[in-house]
């Protein structure tokens, strides 16, 4: 489960980028966060990995406070940022061995890596290439298969179809609905209205680092999101 | 995870072409100053064989050490010939000088090797540690995918560090091996004990400069920011503490300069030449000659005895300032470990004076006794921990502390966006 209470960022600079964030992300549910650049849903996603301390109020996974125990709560999620960046000059299977062990798993088998990279939709030829040779949609598939070899219960997204072409996009979105079966709890942030109406069950709208809106997957059946989110960022 | 992370470090690093060139570029370095400093070495012992004086003579030279190929020092002053007359002791500065071509450049020693070019290699693998994962992204995915940040940092520390020293370790034991085939070289157990001290030495001034670099990288965000901030430290450190610490020890405690000291020394001697003739003209003349040469004794004895606190007074505050920079303190521990340094010019003179000491009324001839064979061995490793050494490494260890420290803090509080 992922949890946001009262969660609150303002830098250094006075700028409020996050203000009293509250939501819940259950297990076999994706929740997407939708909002313009500086929104707030990059803030977010690095208050849970503690790439920067909140201000005030808690970021919890499976219920670890991720300011007081970001290593234990890091055991539990997975990220996977906008633009997965790795080790150029190491081969995908090197890369994904590098982060797994990090991970706490070790000892895993050729054969193992090479099955989740098959899983991710890359091409087999790519297993032993080096990375820096990777397009962006092979990358970003190398990314997921770090955070499916991570076995976690919870996957935060930071925007990972940007940049995407259709048919990679759609391979991931079909892999999200894989892992969101296995009964992963899936916090993805985006700016793309269609992708956040087709995988989430539950869409948040952030602007100016308030959650200005939250409907569930049966809410927005039979509303017009993207008309939904542009009356939001005029009104608000 | 410390492993982990150290051999991530050392995989991504050592099929690129900094690792190809550095490390080529280094054994080349040595393997010249192997050929130039082995030159000198023999010119010195050729020089000692010519100027070695007869059993009993109270001229003086001790034989050059195979040490000074790694660490050059101040072998050429310890080389120099002694020649002790009843005016006092003279020192002969005009031998061969050794290799006129290289001393026209720096004295590409083992030891300026190490202080020069592997604190450089050290600075120019650890820059962009932590900096470049930065900005490529990696960063943020190693700490959220559980690389906890002390983990991650010491894994640089380690990775990064073996990277540097393990080729330089294996060029030195092969330029040791080298060192050890040649002609004329005769490396014993103490000498072997001192070249691995030396090495574990260079190992420790690795570290700090790795130290210098990730500490830097730990606390910018931009690569080129790192290195230019490094490279500033590290000609702080090599270049201008070490001159700066010399001049303003100067400063501070002055000294005249020894060939006016000589010259005085000199000139006290002809005025009691002189005043000796005068006085051998006078009906009451005595036993002139023995009284003008313990005029000149005198003389000699009230001007060194006036000399040798300043001296060591000013060796003592350059030591202090040069201190403040892992190159100094590691040149005196090197030189001092190879018997080349200042511990064995002041060891050295002391003995010279105390022989002559022990030995003046045999060289002026006033007792039929021959003059005692001189007999020096330079400092033991033992004498030269307890005299400087500790001190020297213990400076090494706290720099090495110091960085570590910046580094481990600096990337703690370290935004990885």
């Amino acid at each position: 489960m992922i949890q946001a209470i009262d969660l609150t960022k303002r830098y250094e600079d006075d700028l409020l980028a996050l203000d009293r964030l509250n939501l819940t992300i259950n297990p076999s549910q994706i929740y997407c966060l939708l909002g313009a650049n500086g929104a707030g849903k990059t803030t977010t996603i690095n208050l849970f990995f503690n790439f920067i301390t909140p201000t005030s109020g808690q970021a919890l996974i499976n219920g670890i406070d991720c300011t007081k125990n970001p290593i234990d709560a890091k055991k539990h999620a997975a990220y996977v940022s906008e633009n997965v960046m790795l080790y150029g000059n190491f081969t995908a299977r090197q890369n994904l061995d590098f982060f797994t062990n990090l991970a706490g798993r070790r000892n895993l088998k050729r054969e193992e890596y090479h099955a989740v990279m098959r899983q991710v939709g890359l091409p087999e030829r790519s297993f032993e290439q080096r990375v820096k040779t990777f397009s962006k949609g092979m990358r970003q598939k190398l990314g997921i298969a770090i955070a499916v070899l991570k076995q976690v219960p919870a996957l935060l997204l930071d925007e990972p179809t940007a940049g995407l072409d259709p048919k990679a996009a759609a391979d991931f979105v079909e892999l999200l609905f894989k892992l969101r079966n296995e009964g992963k709890a899936i916090l993805m942030s985006t700016h793309d209205v269609f992708r956040a109406k087709e995988v989430a069950d539950q869409v948040g709208i952030m602007k100016a680092g308030v959650l200005i809106m939250e409907k569930t997957r049966e809410e927005l059946r039979n509303e017009d999101l993207e008309k939904l989110y542009l009356k939001y960022m005029e009104v608000s | 995870m410390v492993w982990i992370i150290a051999r991530k470090e050392i995989l991504e690093n050592l099929n690129t072409y900094r690792f190809a060139i550095l490390s080529g570029l280094l054994a080349l370095l040595m393997g010249v100053s192997l050929l130039v400093s082995y030159g000198d070495y023999r010119l010195a012992q050729e020089n000692y064989d010519v100027l070695r004086p007869p059993p009993n003579s109270p001229n003086l030279i001790i034989e050059p050490t195979p040490n000074a190929i790694v660490a050059k020092g101040l072998e050429a002053n310890l080389g120099r010939l002694y020649e002790l007359t009843g005016r006092g002791i003279e020192v002969r500065q005009n031998q061969q000088s050794v290799n006129r071509l290289f001393s026209l450049f720096a004295v590409p020693d083992l030891l300026f090797i190490i202080k020069v070019m592997l604190s450089l290699i050290a600075i120019l693998f650890a820059y962009d540690a932590v900096s470049a994962e930065k900005e490529r992204g990696t960063l943020k995915l190693t700490l959220a995918s559980g690389g906890e940040r002390a983990s991650v940092i010491l894994g640089k520390f380690a990775g990064r560090f073996l990277l540097v020293f393990v080729p330089f370790l294996g060029m030195f034991l092969a330029y040791c091996l080298v060192l050890s085939l040649l002609p004329n070289i005769q490396l014993s157990g103490p000498h072997w004990g001192r070249l691995a001290f030396a090495a574990a030495a260079a190992g420790l001034y690795a570290f700090i400069f790795i130290g210098v670099g990730i500490a830097v990288s730990s606390t910018v965000h931009r690569s080129v920011t790192a290195l230019v901030f490094s490279l500033s430290v590290w000609i702080l450190f090599v270049f201008i503490v070490p001159n700066l610490g010399t001049t303003i020890a100067t400063a501070v405690s002055p000294l005249p300069p020894a060939e006016r000291v000589e010259m005085q020394g000199r000139l006290a001697s002809i005025r009691a030449i002189y005043e000796s003739i005068q006085r051998q003209k006078s009906p009451q003349a005595g036993n002139e000659q023995l009284r003008m040469i313990r005029e000149i004794r005198a003389a000699n004895s009230e001007m060194l005895d006036s000399y040798r606190p300043k001296l060591n007074g000013l060796l003592s505050t350059t030591r202090t300032l040069v201190r403040l920079s892992p190159a100094g303190a590691l040149t005196f521990l090197e030189t001092d470990i190879a018997n080349t340094g200042l511990l064995e010019e002041v060891r050295l003179k002391d003995a010279v004076t105390g022989y002559y000491a022990r030995n003046f009324e045999r060289i002026n001839g006033w007792t039929k006794e021959p003059v005692e064979s001189f007999h020096y061995d330079r400092a033991s490793l033992n004498e030269v921990l307890s005299q400087s050494g500790l001190v020297d490494l213990g400076i090494l260890i706290l720099f090495g502390g110091i960085f570590l420290g910046v580094a481990f803090f600096g990337f703690y509080a370290y935004d990885p966006r």
